[in-house]
C-alpha cells in the first residue's frame, strides 16, 4: 500500500519536474535566440546602410570610444609549458595594438586535432571567437552553411585593413564568394612543400648495399632486401583524413581530365571507387602480403606518434612528417640506434615515377567573421589583421626579440637562437598559430633564395641541414607536378552530409583491402565499391557532376 | 507492521514532527536533486532538435521544424541497422557473461573465512573499476596486439603462432567481452555482498541442522535470499541493453576489426561530435532511449508477473 502511493507520488514528481525542465529550457532558449536573431538582422541592415552610403565607415584609427573586446582563435597544439592564450606575445599584442585602439584582445584556444568539434560546440553555445577559421575549403563552407559566418563587405575590409586586403585581395576576389555571397577572408601563403619529408634509414640502405631508391619499384626492392637482412619494413599509418594517398597513381589522362579531377579530388572524401585508388590498394596489398609493409600500420593513428615510435624503435625504415628544427625524432632515434644515418626519400618514389603533390591554393587560412560579431568588433578584428601583417609586427611575432630569440645574418635573414628560455621564447612552431591568420609562412624576404635560407633555419635540426637541402632539391625537380584541387563556388550539400560516414567506411574498407589475401582482392574491392557508392558517394559524384556542368567551379590550373 | 507505519506517516501531526526531526536530511537532498533537475531534466528541451533541421548558429528555437524527417533519414542510413544489431548483440553477450560473474564471485567471497585474504582479494577485484577505458584500451594493446603484445610474444616464444586477439572480428568480440567482465565483476560484487550480509544467520543454522553442506547452503539459502536483488539488477541491466559504453568500444576499436564495433553510442559520437550533425545524433539517442525504456518496463512487468517486487 505504502509502496504504491509512494511510487505514484514519485512518478508525479518526476513528470512534473520533466515538464518544468522542458518549459524552462524552451523559455530561456527563446529569449536567447531571438536576441541572436535581432543582432543578425541589425548586422545585415547596418552593412546594407554602409554599402548604400558609399563606404561611410566610421574612422576608428584614433581608438574606439568604448573598449571593444575581440576574440581571436589560436590553435592549441598542446606544447609543453606553453599557454596559447596568455604569454609574452599575447601581452605584447595587448600593449601594442589593444591599448592603442582601446581594444581588448582575447585569445581563444582551439584544439588542433579537435578543431571542428571545438568550433561546432562553441558556435552552438554562442561562445565562438570572432574569427571562424579552417585550412580547407569544404569545412569552411560547412561553417558558413551552418549559419555561423556573416556575409562580408569587402569594401569595409579594404577600409579598415588596407594592407591586409592589398596582400590577399586576389584570393579574396577569386575564392571569397560562395553561392553569390561574400563569405571568406584569406591569409596569404608562400607555399613551400619541402618541409614535408620522408626520412629513410641510410644505414639500412648501406647495410644491404643498395642505392637510394628513386621509384616505388626500387623502394619495394630495397624493402625486400631489408626483410631478408632482418631489418624492418616500410612504415605507414592509418589514413583517415586529408586524402591524397592516390596522387602517385594518377595517369596523365586523369590529370588532364578536369571533370574527373573536380569530381574525385576532395581532401575530406576518399575517392574509393576511382581507378587510382584501386591501384593504390592493390599495390599496398601486395606489399602487405610480401611482408614489406608494417603489418600493423592501421594501428598507427595520424593524430598520434605511433609511426614515429615505430621508426624510433627501428621497426620501420621510413617515416614521413613535417620537419622542424626542434623535432625530437632524430635525437630519439640516435638514442636507440647510435649508428643510425638518415636521408630523405626522393619525391619521385611513386608508382608513376613522377612527383605529384597536393598543391595549395594561393591562400592560407580561410576565415569568416562570426555571425554574432557586432560592427565595431568586426572593425576591430580587421584592424587587428592589418596591424599583424605589418612587416615589423610579423617579424616580432615569428621570430621574437632581436638579440634574444634571433639574430640577423649578413643577408638580413633571421637566425633563431636555439635553446633560448627567457620569457620571450617562442612556441615550438615559432608562433605560427598567431601569424597564420595573415600569412601562412610568416615574413616574406622577397626572394625564393632568401626565403629558403630563412626556412632552412627554422626547419632543419642542427647538424641536419642536409635533410632539408635534399628535400628542397627533390621538390625542385618535381615542382611542375603539383595538382590544385578545383573549388566549387556553390555548396556541395551531399559532401557535408555523408563525409563522416564515408570516412568511417573508408577506414574499414581500405584496411580490409590491403590486409586480405591477393586472390580475394578483386571481389572484395568490387563489393566495397558498391557499398561505398550506396553509402552516399554516388550522390556526391552526381551533385559534383551537375555543378561542374553548370560551370560552378574554379579550375585548379 | 507495515500498516501501522503507513497510518503514522499519513497523519498530519506526525508528519510535521517527522519533518522537524529530519529536516537536515532534506536539505542534504537539495543538491543532488538540483543536479538531476538541471543536468538531466533541464537537458530534455534539447531533444526537440531531433525534430528540427538544427543549425548550430540559429539555436534550438531558431531552427526549422521538420517533423519526423530526421528519423526517416537515420533509419535509412547504412550503419543504422548494423549499429542496432551490434548494440543488442554486444550487450546481450555482456549480460550473459558479465551479469552472473559478480554473483558467483560474491558467493565465493562470502565463503572465504580468512579475513585478510578476503579483504585483499576484494580490493584487487575492485581496482579495474577505477581505471578509465582509455587506459584499459592502451593496456589491452600493449598486452594483446599481434606483433608487439606481451601475450603474443610469449605465445610465439613457446612456438605457437600469435593470436589476433584484437585484430580479427571474432577474437575482438571475445576480448571485448572478456575485458568487460574483468573490469566490472569486482565492483558488481559489492551490492550482492551487502545483500548476503542481510541474510538471517538462523536460516544457515537451520540448514546445517538439517544436514546441508556449504554448497547446499549456498544454493538453498543464500541464493534465494538475494533473489530480489538479482532481479532488480537484472531489470536495470536490461534497460542498458540498448546503450552500452561508448568508451569501451572506442578504446578497443581498431580499423581492422570493425564488424562489431559500430554501435549506437559510436554512431551518436560519429554523427554528433565528429560530423556536427546534432539533429541526427539526437534522434538516434532518443530512439535508443525509448527502446531502452520499453525494455525496462517490459522486464519490470514480467518480473511482477513472476511474483517479484519489480522496480517501479
Amino acid at each position: 500500500m505504502m509502496k504504491k502511493s509512494l511510487s505514484k507520488k514519485l512518478a508525479l514528481l518526476l513528470a512534473g519536474a520533466m515538464a518544468v525542465g522542458m518549459f524552462a529550457g524552451c523559455g530561456s532558449d527563446n529569449t536567447e535566440d531571438t536576441s541572436g536573431d535581432t543582432a543578425n538582422a541589425t548586422d545585415n541592415e547596418d552593412s546594407g546602410d554602409a554599402e548604400s552610403s558609399g563606404g561611410g565607415y566610421t574612422d576608428y584609427s584614433g581608438g574606439f570610444d568604448e573598449t571593444v573586446t575581440i576574440q581571436i582563435p589560436v590553435y592549441d597544439r598542446a606544447f609543453e609549458g606553453w599557454d596559447v592564450t596568455d604569454n609574452y606575445y599575447t601581452k605584447w599584442v595587448q600593449s601594442e595594438f589593444g591599448d592603442k585602439y582601446n581594444v581588448n584582445v582575447e585569445y581563444v584556444a582551439i584544439g588542433r586535432t579537435t578543431e571542428v568539434q571545438d568550433y561546432m560546440q562553441m558556435i552552438a553555445a554562442g561562445t565562438a571567437p570572432d574569427i571562424i577559421m579552417h585550412y580547407d575549403m569544404p569545412q569552411a563552407v560547412n561553417y558558413y552553411n551552418e549559419g555561423a559566418m556573416q556575409n562580408l563587405d569587402y569594401d569595409e575590409l579594404a577600409y579598415y585593413a588596407p594592407d591586409f586586403y592589398e596582400a590577399t585581395k586576389d584570393a579574396i576576389n577569386t575564392y571569397g564568394t560562395l553561392d553569390g555571397e561574400n563569405a571568406f577572408l584569406f591569409a596569404g601563403r608562400n607555399a613551400i612543400y619541402y618541409n614535408y619529408v620522408t626520412l629513410i634509414r641510410q644505414d639500412w640502405l648501406d647495410q644491404v648495399n643498395m642505392e637510394m631508391p628513386t621509384t616505388l619499384d626500387e623502394l619495394e626492392e630495397v624493402a625486400k632486401a631489408w626483410k631478408d637482412a632482418g631489418l624492418g619494413t616500410i612504415g605507414d599509418q592509418l589514413i583517415d583524413s586529408s586524402f591524397t594517398y592516390f596522387y602517385g597513381y594518377l595517369t596523365d589522362d586523369q590529370l588532364s581530365n578536369e571533370e574527373e579531377l573536380a569530381q574525385y579530388l576532395d581532401l575530406n572524401v576518399a575517392p574509393f571507387t576511382w581507378e587510382p585508388t584501386k591501384e593504390y590498394l592493390q599495390r599496398r596489398n601486395q606489399e602487405y602480403n610480401d611482408g614489406i609493409l608494417d603489418p600493423e600500420f592501421y594501428l598507427n593513428s595520424t593524430s598520434d606518434t605511433d609511426w614515429k615510435a615505430d621508426f624510433v624503435a627501428g621497426n620501420v625504415g621510413t617515416y614521413s612528417f613535417y620537419i622542424s628544427a626542434n623535432t625530437d625524432v632524430i635525437s630519439a632515434l640516435l638514442a636507440n640506434n647510435p649508428d643510425a644515418k638518415l636521408s630523405v626519400l626522393p619525391t619521385t618514389v611513386t608508382a608513376t615515377g613522377k612527383g605529384p603533390y597536393y598543391e595549395y591554393p594561393p591562400y592560407g587560412m580561410i576565415m569568416g567573421i562570426n555571425s554574432k560579431t557586432s560592427d565595431e568588433e568586426r572593425a576591430a578584428v580587421y584592424m587587428y589583421l592589418n596591424w599583424l601583417i605589418q612587416p615589423e609586427n610579423l617579424m616580432k611575432m615569428q621570430y621574437g626579440e632581436e638579440g634574444k630569440t634571433y639574430n640577423l645574418d649578413e643577408n638580413g635573414v633571421a637566425v633563431p637562437v636555439t635553446g633560448y628560455t627567457g620569457e620571450e621564447a617562442l612556441s615550438q612552431n615559432s608562433n605560427k598559430d598567431y601569424y597564420c591568420l595573415v600569412q601562412e609562412m610568416g615574413v616574406d624576404y622577397g626572394s625564393e633564395e632568401l626565403n629558403y635560407q630563412a626556412n632552412l633555419r627554422t626547419l632543419a635540426p642542427e647538424g641536419y641541414e642536409y635533410l632539408v637541402e635534399e628535400s628542397y632539391n627533390y621538390n625542385k625537380e618535381t615542382e611542375a607536378d603539383g595538382i590544385v584541387t578545383p573549388v566549387f563556388t556553390a555548396t556541395v550539400e551531399s559532401s557535408s552530409e555523408y563525409a563522416t560516414d564515408l570516412a568511417a567506411m573508408w577506414k574499414e574498407f581500405y584496411v580490409d583491402c590491403i590486409t586480405c589475401a591477393p586472390d580475394e582482392f578483386e571481389a572484395m574491392y568490387e563489393e566495397y565499391c558498391q557499398e561505398y557508392l550506396d553509402g552516399g558517394y554516388q550522390e556526391i559524384l552526381d551533385e559534383k557532376a551537375e555543378l561542374y556542368a553548370d560551370g560552378q567551379y574554379i579550375s585548379g590550373n | 507492521m507495515a500498516k501501522t507505519k503507513v497510518s503514522k506517516v499519513h497523519s498530519r501531526g506526525n508528519q510535521k514532527l517527522y519533518f522537524k526531526k529530519c529536516w537536515q536530511l532534506y536539505v542534504l537532498m537539495i543538491l543532488p536533486m538540483l543536479f538531476i533537475l538541471v543536468f538531466k531534466f533541464g537537458a530534455y528541451s534539447g531533444l526537440t532538435i531531433a525534430f528540427k533541421d538544427y543549425k548550430v548558429a540559429k539555436g534550438f528555437s531558431g531552427s526549422e521544424w521538420v517533423g519526423l524527417e530526421i528519423f526517416e533519414k537515420i533509419f535509412a542510413k547504412r550503419d543504422f541497422g548494423k549499429a542496432v544489431f551490434n548494440t543488442l548483440y554486444l550487450n546481450i553477450l555482456d549480460l550473459i557473461f558479465s551479469f552472473p560473474m559478480p554473483i558467483i564471485l560474491a558467493l565465493i567471497l562470502n565463503e572465504i573465512r580468512c579475513k585478510w585474504f578476503k579483504r585483499v582479494s576484494q580490493t584487487l577485484l575492485y581496482l579495474p573499476h577505477f581505471l578509465s577505458w582509455v587506459i584499459i584500451g592502451a593496456l589491452a594493446y600493449q598486452l594483446f596486439s599481434l606483433s608487439n603484445g606481451v601475450v603474443n610474444v610469449l605465445i610465439e616464444n613457446m612456438g605457437a603462432s600469435p593470436i589476433p586477439f584484437l585484430q580479427e572480428d571474432v577474437w575482438w568480440l571475445i576480448s571485448y567481452i572478456f575485458i568487460g567482465v574483468w573490469q566490472t565483476m569486482g565492483w558488481g560484487t559489492i551490492i550482492y555482498l551487502a545483500a548476503i550480509t542481510n541474510v538471517n544467520p538462523e536460516l544457515y543454522e537451520a540448514a546445517r541442522v538439517d544436514g546441508a553442506n556449504r554448497w547446499k547452503q549456498c544454493l538453498h539459502v543464500t541464493l534465494p535470499c538475494i533473489r530480489s536483488t538479482i532481479v532488480i539488477l537484472l531489470i536495470m541491466n536490461l534497460g542498458k541493453v540498448m546503450q552500452g559504453s561508448f568508451e569501451r568500444v572506442f578504446a578497443l576499436y581498431n580499423a581492422k576489426a570493425t564488424e562489431y564495433s559500430t554501435t549506437i553510442p559510436v554512431l551518436v559520437y560519429r554523427w554528433g561530435i565528429e560530423g556536427g550533425k546534432f539533429s541526427d545524433a539526437t534522434a538516434l539517442g532518443l530512439f535508443q532511449s525509448i527502446i531502452g525504456l520499453a525494455l525496462v518496463l517490459g522486464a519490470d512487468f514480467i518480473a511482477k508477473r513472476l511474483g517479484e517486487e519489480g522496480l517501479i
